[in-house]
C-alpha cells in the first residue's frame, strides 16, 4: 500500500476514535449542561423578576436571532412581560443575552449570560451598563457602546434590534 | 535518568514556565485568582499525561511509528484536541461557573506549546511510564507556576484568595492594617506582566546564586 494513504487511514482511524469518545463523553454531559444553561438563564430570569409572582411559559424559535421566548403571566393569566433569550456573533464568539420586555414595551432589564469575547474589552459586557434600561422600544438611541469593544457591542445592538422588531406582535399588538 | 529525576526536572529544572517560558499567554490571562489557576493546572494536568501517555503508546509500535512520522504533528494535535474536548465538556457540565471564568483559555489549551512539545521532544521517543511520569512533572511545575503567579496577583490585586467556589480567605485586614487599598493594576495584564518578570528575576537570581555557589565549591576541592 501507498505509505502515504497508510499514513492517512492511520490519521482517519485515530479521528473516528476520538470521535467515538467525544461523542461518548458528549452523551453523558449534554443533559448536564443543558441543565446548567437553563439555570442560568433562569437565574438571570429571576434578577428581573420574582419568578413567584408569576408562571412562565417557555416558547422555542427558529430562526433570527431569537432562540427562546419565556412568557412571563400574572395569577390572573395576563401577560406581563416576555424575556427573549437572544444570540449573536460577536469578535470571537456567540454573545448570549436575555432581553425583558414588560407589556407596555419598555425593557424591563438585560444580561448577557454567554459570552467568550476578548478578557478586558468584549467580555467587559456582563456587567457593562449599554444604557437601555427603561428604553421604549424601537428606540435604540440612547444604546451605549463599550469603548474598544465596537464589534462586541454591535453584537449586543443587534439582539436588542432583533427584539425590538418583534416583541410588539408578540404581545398581540403591531407596529 | 531515574523516575524521581524525570518528576522533578519538571519542577524545578526544566519548569515549563520559569525555566522554558512557555506557555505564557493563557498563564498571564487566567491567574487572576488563585481557584482559575488551580482549575487550570488540573486541565492541563490531565490533557499533558493523557496526551503524552497516548502518544508514546502510539509510537511504541515501530511499524505504526514509521506510519505516523510523517503526519505525527496532526496526529498529535488530534489526540490533543479530543482530551481538551473531552475537559471543556466535563467543566462545561460539573464546574460551571470555572469553565466561565476560564473562557476561551481552555480550548486554547490545544495550542499549549508545553503539550505539543513534551509530545515531541519527549512521549515520542520514550516509554509510555516514562512519559506519563513526565508529563506528571511538566503538569505540576506548570501548576505551580500558575498557582505562584495568581497568589502574588489576587493578594495584592484584590485582598483576597479563592482557593475554591465560595472557599475564599479575605485579607483586607493586613492592608487596613499597612493602611493602604489592594491594588487594582496586578489584576490588570500589566500585574500579570510584572509579577512574573519580578518571580522570573528572583527565581534566576536565587539559581545563579546556587550555581556560583557550585562552581566556586568545585574549585576548591
Amino acid at each position: 500500500m501507498n505509505k502515504g494513504l497508510a499514513s492517512g487511514l492511520v490519521l482517519l482511524t485515530l479521528g473516528l476514535g476520538c470521535g467515538l469518545l467525544l461523542a461518548g463523553v458528549n452523551a453523558f454531559t449534554a443533559p448536564t449542561i443543558l441543565a446548567n444553561e437553563n439555570q442560568v438563564k433562569y437565574d438571570a430570569i429571576s434578577e428581573f423578576y420574582d419568578l413567584a409572582n408569576y408562571t412562565i411559559l417557555e416558547e422555542s424559535v427558529d430562526g433570527g436571532l431569537v432562540d427562546t421566548l419565556f412568557y412571563l403571566s400574572d395569577t390572573g393569566g395576563t401577560l406581563q412581560a416576555i424575556v427573549y433569550s437572544v444570540k449573536q456573533y460577536g469578535y470571537q464568539s456567540n454573545v448570549k443575552m436575555l432581553i425583558a420586555i414588560s407589556s407596555d414595551l419598555s425593557v424591563d432589564g438585560y444580561k448577557v449570560v454567554e459570552q467568550a469575547e476578548t478578557a478586558g474589552l468584549g467580555s467587559l459586557s456582563v456587567t457593562y451598563d449599554f444604557n437601555m434600561d427603561g428604553v421604549i422600544i424601537p428606540d435604540l438611541s440612547a444604546f451605549d457602546s463599550i469603548s474598544g469593544a465596537t464589534i462586541t457591542s454591535n453584537a449586543v445592538k443587534a439582539c436588542f434590534s432583533a427584539v425590538f422588531e418583534r416583541a410588539a406582535s408578540d404581545f398581540g399588538g403591531g407596529m | 535518568m531515574n523516575q524521581k529525576e524525570n518528576f522533578f526536572k519538571g519542577i524545578l529544572k526544566e519548569n515549563p514556565l520559569f525555566v522554558s517560558v512557555l506557555g505564557m499567554c493563557p498563564s498571564l490571562a487566567v491567574t487572576t485568582s488563585l481557584e482559575n489557576a488551580i482549575g487550570m493546572s488540573i486541565a492541563v494536568f490531565f490533557v499533558l499525561v493523557l496526551s503524552n501517555f497516548l502518544v508514546s503508546l502510539l509510537m511504541s509500535s515501530k511499524k505504526i511509528r514509521e506510519l505516523v512520522k510523517p503526519v505525527r504533528i496532526p496526529v498529535y494535535i488530534v489526540i490533543i484536541a479530543s482530551l481538551v474536548t473531552v475537559v471543556e465538556m466535563v467543566m462545561h457540565a460539573y464546574v460551571y461557573p470555572l469553565y466561565i471564568s476560564l473562557g476561551v483559555f481552555i480550548p486554547l489549551i490545544v495550542v499549549n506549546c508545553i503539550i505539543l512539545g513534551r509530545a515531541e521532544a519527549f512521549a515520542s521517543s520514550n516509554k509510555p511510564v516514562d512519559s506519563v511520569v513526565d508529563g506528571m512533572g511538566m503538569a505540576a511545575g506548570y501548576g505551580l507556576a500558575l498557582m505562584l503567579i495568581a497568589f502574588v496577583r489576587e493578594v495584592l490585586g484584590k485582598g483576597t484568595l479563592t482557593i475554591w467556589g465560595s472557599l475564599q480567605l479575605d485579607l483586607h485586614f493586613i492592608f487596613d492594617f499597612l493602611r493602604i487599598t489592594p491594588l487594582d493594576m496586578f489584576s490588570k495584564p500589566v500585574g500579570a506582566f510584572m509579577t512574573f518578570g519580578f518571580l522570573l528575576a528572583t527565581i534566576l537570581a536565587i539559581s545563579n546564586k546556587r550555581q556560583a555557589k557550585l562552581v566556586e565549591g568545585g574549585d576548591k576541592k
